[in-house]
């Protein structure tokens, strides 16, 4: 018996010190990090100088996403990213897969330089992350499966509100994206049974096979995966819309600074336009 | 970002969560318990098909028993080669539109223990083939010899001592399997670890994950101690024998 106690407490002891020991090396990375950061490039504070590391949730189409057969990063946010970058001489863009859930960790900690992800600005986020001024306006939306929309045709073509939205989709099932602000929405719905899937489009996939009666998420990913899949269909937008921005880790104002100088550049310039016309095939709403 | 201390060990941070954390863990060990009933009886199924052998009888029987023996092998391989998480996925795609009645209308927890006891079959399968064959072929000659069948001398004889002396392996399994259940949560079903992922992406605090390392280790350190108290009981029996594999 004494044999046994004594080695229950030399695993329960070898397992503190593994988890202080992951602890303690994270925490003494950040402080390393930002102080790599300042002295290498102190202007715009970027992991690697002349180089942007870009966390982003691929794929999250048309936004993000790659390509049968391709490695290459494309997407609304990969051009706009670049275009701006390039307004203050930063040509070496890399886009490097963080999932969403803990994308907003993983930029506090200064992971990559900048996420890049169709983020909803939130206050609560903010207290996590810094923000770029908004990017793209966003809706969630309601997306049904056209065989069985569960009664939801009732919506179709309106823009409701949050409160609406929570009524109509009472005691459903409800497929969403883990970490979302759609998720945050759906967890508001009284009865309703939520699967959060790590990638959006196996929420799509859900719907389609009948194992979710709804997707709520942003509408211009929803909508433009109707497109591949015609089995499904946005009935509804969700207002108020939302805002995307670009988020940064808290300390790096300069970086924050020179988004969104470079973001006012290409849209006064027309590359803004010209970028949003390509993925949406529409001209951007005037702002 | 907060201390050690508040980042992984705050009371407060997991106690809103204590509800939802202490579900998940009802699911995973329901996940658990049903993969591990299958999967044993498939393992067994699958163990004693693969030792099918005709000695006696015509060429017809005997292609029929290296059929079932192949069928079996065949299985074993394949998904011993699988990833538990790839064959999770593959049938929570899939299944759905299949059009096989009943498992085309397969939830995610379904699907989730169809598929491990798939892969743990063949685990299994493989641990009790190790313990058939570690029952010296003397006393299934001896048992012959008394005029015992073939299917008695492997129900009364091999499968009894077979069992006992694979309890070490089979239990170290079980204790893979219960870990294994974690996988299941990619397709959206609620076991602990993607309850507590939950949790840390809504607060950013990782105490619900330490929380859940906490219930993973009050079920499987118990179960690890008695694996070793086994083989510890096996070698001064034996002196040796008890098979263990992976």
């Amino acid at each position: 018996m004494r044999k046994w106690t004594r080695a229950l407490a030399a695993i329960a002891i070898a397992a503190t010190m593994v988890l202080a020991g992951c602890g303690g090396d994270d925490d003494a990375d950040a402080p390393a990090g930002t102080g790599a950061e300042t002295s290498a490039s102190a202007d715009l504070g970027l992991k690697t100088p002349g180089k942007l590391l870009v966390g982003s949730d691929i794929p999250y189409a048309p936004f993000e996403f790659t390509e049968p057969g391709s490695d290459e990063v494309k997407g609304f946010d990969v051009d706009l990213v670049k275009a701006i970058a390039a307004t203050f001489g930063v040509t070496d863009v890399t886009f490097q897969r963080e999932s969403f859930d803990t994308i907003f960790s993983s930029t506090a900690q200064g992971r990559f330089d900048v996420a890049a992800s169709s983020i909803t600005i939130t206050d609560e986020r903010k207290k996590t992350v810094a923000f770029s001024d908004p990017y793209f306006e966003a809706n969630q939306s309601v997306m049904v499966r056209g065989a069985d929309a569960k009664g939801l045709d009732a919506l179709a073509g309106k823009t409701i509100t949050p409160e609406e939205a929570q009524t109509a989709l009472k005691d459903l099932t409800i497929g969403v994206q883990r970490g979302t602000t759609g998720a945050e929405l759906a967890a508001k719905v009284p009865g309703a049974k939520l699967s959060q899937f790590q990638i959006v489009d196996d929420a799509f996939n859900a719907l389609i096979a009948g194992r979710v009666d709804v997707v709520l998420n942003d509408y211009a990913i929803s909508a433009y995966a109707t497109v591949a899949k015609p089995d499904l269909k946005v009935v509804a937008k969700v207002s108020p819309s939302e805002s995307y921005g670009f988020a940064f880790p808290p300390d790096n104002t300069a970086l924050v600074e020179a988004f969104n100088a470079g973001l006012a550049t290409v849209k006064a310039d027309g590359t803004y336009a010209e970028i949003y016309k390509k993925w949406f095939n529409e001209e951007p709403p005037a702002s | 970002m907060g201390t050690i201390g508040e980042l992984f060990f705050s009371w407060d941070a997991v106690r809103p969560w204590l509800e939802t954390l202490f579900r998940g863990f009802w699911v995973t060990i329901q996940l658990t318990f049903i993969s591990l009933v299958f999967a044993l009886t498939g393992g067994m199924i699958l163990a004693v098909m693969r030792q099918t052998r005709s000695a006696r009888g015509g060429i017809p029987r005997r292609i029929g028993a290296g059929l079932v023996r192949l069928l079996a092998i065949v299985y074993i391989d394949v998904f011993r080669g699988l990833p538990a998480l790839l064959v999770i996925i593959i049938l929570y795609v899939s299944l759905p539109f299949t059009n096989i009645p009943v498992l085309d209308t397969f939830t995610g927890f379904q699907v989730g223990i169809l598929a491990l006891s798939l892969v743990y079959a063949a685990y299994l399968a493989e641990i009790f083939r190790a313990g058939i064959e570690s029952v010296e072929r003397g006393q299934v000659e001896a048992a012959r010899s008394l005029g015992m069948s073939n299917r008695q001398c492997l129900r009364k004889i091999v499968l009894p001592q077979a069992v006992r002396r694979v309890m070490p392996p089979l239990l170290n399994e079980f204790i893979i399997l219960s870990k294994d259940t974690s996988l299941v949560g990619v397709i959206a079903v609620s076991e602990v670890v993607y309850v507590a992922r939950g949790a840390q992406s809504v607060d950013l605090n990782s105490s619900p994950l330490t929380a859940a390392a906490v219930m993973f280790l009050v079920f499987t350190l118990p179960l690890i101690r008695i694996v070793d108290r086994y083989i510890e009981r096996d070698r001064r029996r034996s002196g040796g024998g008890t098979v263990v594999i992976r």
